[in-house]
């Protein structure tokens, strides 16, 4: 890789830097499982540059970074299976099945969408974050989710069900 | 930290770069551990089996059907093996001439995993010909040729030429000096006969061209056709002859021809078999250059042996001898030596 190519990279990765790094702390629910799916992502995405068809940038660099996250959750669940590996990795990560529900009851009442998140799958808290934090479009997400404009559509509906019903069960955002 | 600072940017893309560095220099470590694994385990397994064993004495019995009074000349050591699993190696190639054996250059093999792209490459640097060959082109250096007595096709008798230019050549070599000559015979002759007639000549008879069935098994390629001769320079020919063990870790050098004409023609038959039995024709055609082998066989194990000439060595006024033998015709003169007085 040449300098000039390298340099245009960095700065490219300055760039998404943060707000791959929320995504990717919603995702996982830890800071420094956050940091380092970041620089895994980068990791990857200059690996697989080849990959890269001039597709919207930063679809393809979430896509990347959703993927770094599904594996290192895969990883994180056959670590769980090795006797005294808690010992080392004691960060844990957000399941992409999302919190129990009924652990809504126990979340104190809010009024922060994002704080409620984590009650949804990792399909939907995608689509649902990458939507209303990042504002993507259409395009974008079908980009990044490797989804036709119909399976977006039906996606994120689902997911906007999904999380009222949750917000009703916490309790939040009730008319006085 | 939960928030987003520059620091925690800094920190992400230096371990970034780090991370990216150690990946490239892990596999590029990798790749060197597996290429060493790989040539370790090829080099075992190569030195355990000597698959070149058999590639070495397969050339040198190519050779001597080929190539009139050449001979290889090798001293048992291992080929070197390519991590593309190629074995190169080489040997001397050498005449007779008198007693003396006399290094005429080199052959090259290059025994790759296919055959099609496999070779075998004669460096001549004689003092008549300096010139590179593969053996599947044979007349491409100053090789003995042969004329063959009548046309196999029409049986009609081809024209005995006497070249009254070698034995004047001949003649005039001085006394205490060696050569090889050539020649062809105006009748097809049982190898043992063409002994016998030389037989009371002090030379030794080192090679003879054997009729294998051209024109009648199949068309020889190449050959020259002229108005009243023919000639094949793809012949075969009988010489001392080489067996072999069965892990072909000894090879035996043949005895004189001139001796042991019999035993030449049965190992040569033992050993044309052994290769049709057990070696694909890409293998034979391609890599040692044997063209219509099996018609070959089939000829001589149904019609027996047929000479028709010989290459002979000795003193050269010996030689010039050779030109009151009624039936020797197309006479070639090759190299000549200072007689070795030690050991002759």
């Amino acid at each position: 890789m040449d300098r000039q190519r390298k340099n245009e990279l960095e700065q490219l990765y300055q760039e998404y830097a943060k707000s791959l790094y929320y995504f990717l702390l919603k995702m996982s629910g830890s800071v420094h499982i956050a940091e380092d799916l970041v620089q895994e992502t980068f990791v990857r995405a200059t690996v697989s540059l080849s990959f890269y068809k001039e597709e919207d940038v930063r679809a393809w660099l979430f896509k990347v970074a959703r993927n770094t996250y599904l594996d290192e959750w895969r990883k994180q669940k056959r670590r769980r299976t090795i006797p005294f590996a808690q010992l080392f990795w004691k960060d844990d990560m957000l399941s992409p099945y999302g919190l129990p529900e009924v652990d809504i009851l126990k979340q104190e009442v809010t009024e922060d969408i994002q704080s409620l998140l984590k009650f949804l799958p990792e399909n939907y808290r995608t689509i649902l974050y990458l939507r209303e934090y990042e504002q993507f479009t259409y395009q974008e997400l079908q980009e990044a989710l490797e989804l036709t404009e119909g399976q977006v559509k039906i996606l994120l509906h689902r997911a906007r069900k999904r999380l009222a019903e949750i917000i009703k069960k916490n309790g939040g955002f009730q008319d006085d | 930290m939960i928030e987003w600072s520059q620091e925690k940017e800094k920190k992400i893309l230096q371990k970034y770069r780090f991370t990216l560095t150690f990946r490239i220099l892990r596999i590029l470590l990798l790749c060197a551990v597996i290429y060493g694994l790989y040539i370790l385990s090829v080099s075992i397994i190569f030195e355990k089996t000597r698959p070149d064993r058999k590639h070495i004495y397969n050339s040198l019995m190519a050779l001597e059907w080929q190539q009139p009074n050449i001979k290889g000349q090798y001293s048992g050591s291992s080929a070197e093996i390519t991590p593309l699993l190629t074995q190169k190696f080489s040997y001397p190639l050498v005449k007779q001439v008198g007693k003396e054996n006399v290094m005429v250059g080199e052959m090259s093999l290059d025994k790759k995993i296919f055959n099609t792209s496999s070779s075998m490459k004669m460096n001549l640097t004689s003092k008549n010909s300096s010139s590179s060959s593969s053996l599947k082109s044979t007349n491409e250096f100053d090789k003995f040729s042969f004329n063959l007595p009548e046309d196999p096709r029409t049986g009609k008798a081809t024209s005995s030429q006497i070249n009254n230019g070698v034995w004047k050549t001949v003649e005039k070599l001085p006394e205490g000096t060696v050569a090889e000559l050539a020649f062809s015979t105006t009748t097809f002759m049982e190898p043992k006969k063409l002994t016998k007639m030389l037989e009371p000549y002090d030379v030794e008879v080192v090679w003879m061209p054997i009729y294998t069935g051209e024109f009648k098994s199949f068309d020889p390629f190449p050959t020259g056709e002229g108005s009243v001769n023919l000639t094949i320079y793809d012949s075969f020919g009988l010489s001392g002859g080489l067996k072999v063990s069965d892990d072909y870790s000894k090879i035996w050098v043949g005895q004189n021809l001139t001796n042991g004409v019999r035993d030449s023609q049965r190992v040569m038959l033992e050993n044309m078999e052994k290769l049709l039995n057990n070696e694909k024709k890409s293998y034979i055609e391609d890599f040692l250059g044997l063209s219509y082998l099996q018609e070959r066989y089939d000829y001589l194990k149904k019609n027996g042996f047929q000479a028709y000439g010989a290459v002979v060595t000795g003193p050269t006024k010996e030689l010039l001898k050779l030109k009151n033998i009624e039936g020797v015709s197309n006479q070639k003169l090759g190299d000549v030596e200072l007689w070795n007085w030690d050991n002759w």
